[in-house]
């Protein structure tokens, strides 16, 4: 193969001819813009003034580092993706396990089960705002049915256990069908294996199912880590990051400094923190989902 | 022993039937929620007295309300990103591929882009965008819109492309064929459910974006994600505009998931995971 493709002259040119419009595209959107950020984040600049910048050293970088809302949001975005993604896993696992056995209409239930997932996040949290609404929303309703006088967002509490299980209700069906299809697609021989020696099925889920899906396990706890993370859509349609600062995720926050208040340096220092702590976690996850590149 | 195996079948159908509709009940909810009248909305959450297509109506029509725009907007827009995200990333699949050019560092820097918050890069590019006056315009999202939705198009492809036989291709180095030929009559054909795959997913990736439309619109490239959000802003928040508008965005993309069930998983995992 090596010899036909080095038979032919100008083959090392046209790799990098056919990535270029891809690359060309990616500097101008992506990297450029990452360079002007740090520029920006050494600079006072509001989006009026942001012709006319003002030099100020690292002043964005002490504020936003001594900032307590920026740590609170990180920190509650770590609470977020932990609390998620573990219950994701569990119901996740368990009701593709519950789909591996015989089940009638099985093809029917999966694709209603997988609808969620074609949902924009946005417009699933609009659905909960009106749902959960105190006077109006159905669930509060059918609290009231049993006599119990439930006001999701009344609390600190209640309003993150409500946040977490609407992710828990829109992406549990992320974790299933990739769990799903791993399941269908172990060998069966293992199993029979285990069968003849009389396991029983805990042994069975325990020691061969469970340590056979494990590379399907990992790209669906890194996925959803890393969109856990990055969390915005779903908290800012339904409670913008409040009340105050109670429910600001990292990418909410920055949002706000940025958008609402205006102020670009800080926002700008306050991404490239961003940048390292998720660049971190971005090369973890590639080296473990991706080892040797190229899918 | 048999009469066992039988009430087990249905004790897991019953469990999975009743699970299925825990995770589909807020979509049916809010779609009969949508024909509600006014009245029946506020005073009585649990019931149906009466339908209406009122709501439906209204968001079309009324005074005020551009919701008719908004549609045309996503459209508009999430076509465009998927056309051009496809052009530019097709050939780039291909080399990475093929030549595994650049050694993993490319497709590295590629996947980082679908990991990475993205308002990391919304706060640089707004400047960018005001300077060169992208801001609400339909072309200022697509653009956005292709780049990060590049790493979904390149790994999809790319999953597709590993799969398709190399011979093919030998023999047609043999006969003398240059690669741009090659990739030209013989990988884009033999692709291409792979390449109407892959526009799908990307299609519902644009249309259910809602950070940059939130940013980068004002009113003139509004999406439906951003349109329908801002009715819950308004002063009167009237529940059943917003039930229909949500009703109305969440058609397209719930028809395709429902069809792309195959690709489901390679486009979750972007390729990492095939069924």
């Amino acid at each position: 193969m090596d010899n036909i493709l080095d038979r032919f002259l100008g083959e090392k040119y046209v790799k990098w001819i056919l990535v270029l419009p891809a690359l060309i595209f990616l500097v101008a959107m992506t990297i450029f813009p990452t360079f002007f950020a740090y520029y920006l984040s050494v600079n006072r600049i509001t989006i009026e003034t942001f012709r006319k910048p003002i030099f100020v050293g690292a002043e964005n970088y002490v504020n936003i580092v001594g900032s307590r809302e920026m740590w609170y949001s990180l920190g509650f975005t770590i609470i977020y993706t932990l609390a998620t993604v573990s219950l994701e896993l569990i119901l996740g696992v368990a009701l593709a396990l519950l789909f591996y056995s015989r089940i009638h209409f099985k093809s029917f239930l999966v694709s209603l089960l997988v609808v969620p997932l074609g949902v924009a996040p946005a417009l699933y949290g609009l659905m909960f705002r009106l749902m959960l609404d105190p006077i109006t929303g159905v669930v509060p309703a059918l609290f009231r049915l049993l006599g119990i006088k439930f006001s999701p967002f009344a609390s600190y509490w209640t309003t993150l256990i409500s946040l977490v299980l609407i992710d828990v209700l829109q992406w549990t069906p992320f974790v299933f069908i990739i769990i799903y299809a791993a399941l269908h697609a172990l060998p069966i021989e293992p199993f029979e294996a285990a069968l003849i020696d009389g396991a029983s099925s805990a042994q069975i889920v325990r020691y061969i199912t469970l340590p056979l899906i494990k590379p399907a396990l990992v790209v669906a706890i890194l996925f959803r880590a890393m969109d856990a993370f990055k969390i915005f859509d779903t908290i800012y349609v339904i409670t913008g990051g409040g009340p105050g600062i109670s429910t600001s995720t990292v990418s909410i926050y920055i949002y706000r400094l940025t958008f609402l208040l205006g102020r670009f340096g800080l926002g700008a220092a306050s991404t490239i923190i961003l940048f390292y702590i998720s660049m971190f976690v971005v090369t973890l996850v590639f080296k473990m989902v991706y080892r040797g590149g190229g899918g | 022993m048999r009469a066992r195996g039988f009430r087990k079948v249905l004790v897991n159908d019953l469990v999975a039937t009743l699970a299925t509709a825990f995770f589909f009940w807020p979509i049916i909810y809010i779609i009969l929620m949508s024909f509600k009248p006014y009245a029946d909305i506020v005073t009585n959450p649990l019931g149906i007295s009466s339908l209406t297509l009122r709501n439906y109506i209204e968001i079309f029509t009324a005074p005020g309300y551009s919701f008719t725009k908004y549609i045309i907007n996503s459209l508009i827009i999430s076509t465009g990103s998927t056309l051009l995200s496809l052009v530019i990333s097709m050939p780039a699949a291909y080399s990475l591929v093929r030549f595994k050019t650049g050694n993993g560092n490319i497709s590295f820097y590629i996947l980082s882009l679908r990991l990475l918050p993205p308002i990391i890069f919304a706060v640089p590019l707004y400047i960018i965008y005001s300077s060169l006056g992208l801001v609400d315009t339909h072309l200022g999202l697509i653009l956005l819109y292709a780049t990060f939705n590049m790493p979904l198009t390149v790994f999809v492809l790319m999953s597709f492309i590993e799969e398709m036989p190399i011979e093919l291709e030998e023999a047609a180095l043999v006969d003398g064929a240059s690669r741009l030929t090659i990739f030209k009559d013989i990988v884009i054909p033999l692709s291409l459910p792979g390449v109407i795959a892959t526009s799908i997913l990307n299609f519902m990736a644009s249309w259910n974006e809602f950070l940059f439309a939130l940013i980068f619109t004002m009113e003139n490239a509004q999406t439906v994600t951003v349109g329908a959000s801002l009715y819950i802003t308004a002063w009167q928040i009237k529940w059943g505009h917003i039930a229909a508008a949500i009703s109305v965005s969440i058609i397209p993309t719930v028809i395709f998931i429902a069809f792309m069930q195959r690709y489901i998983v390679r486009g979750l995992t972007m390729g990492a995971l095939k069924t």
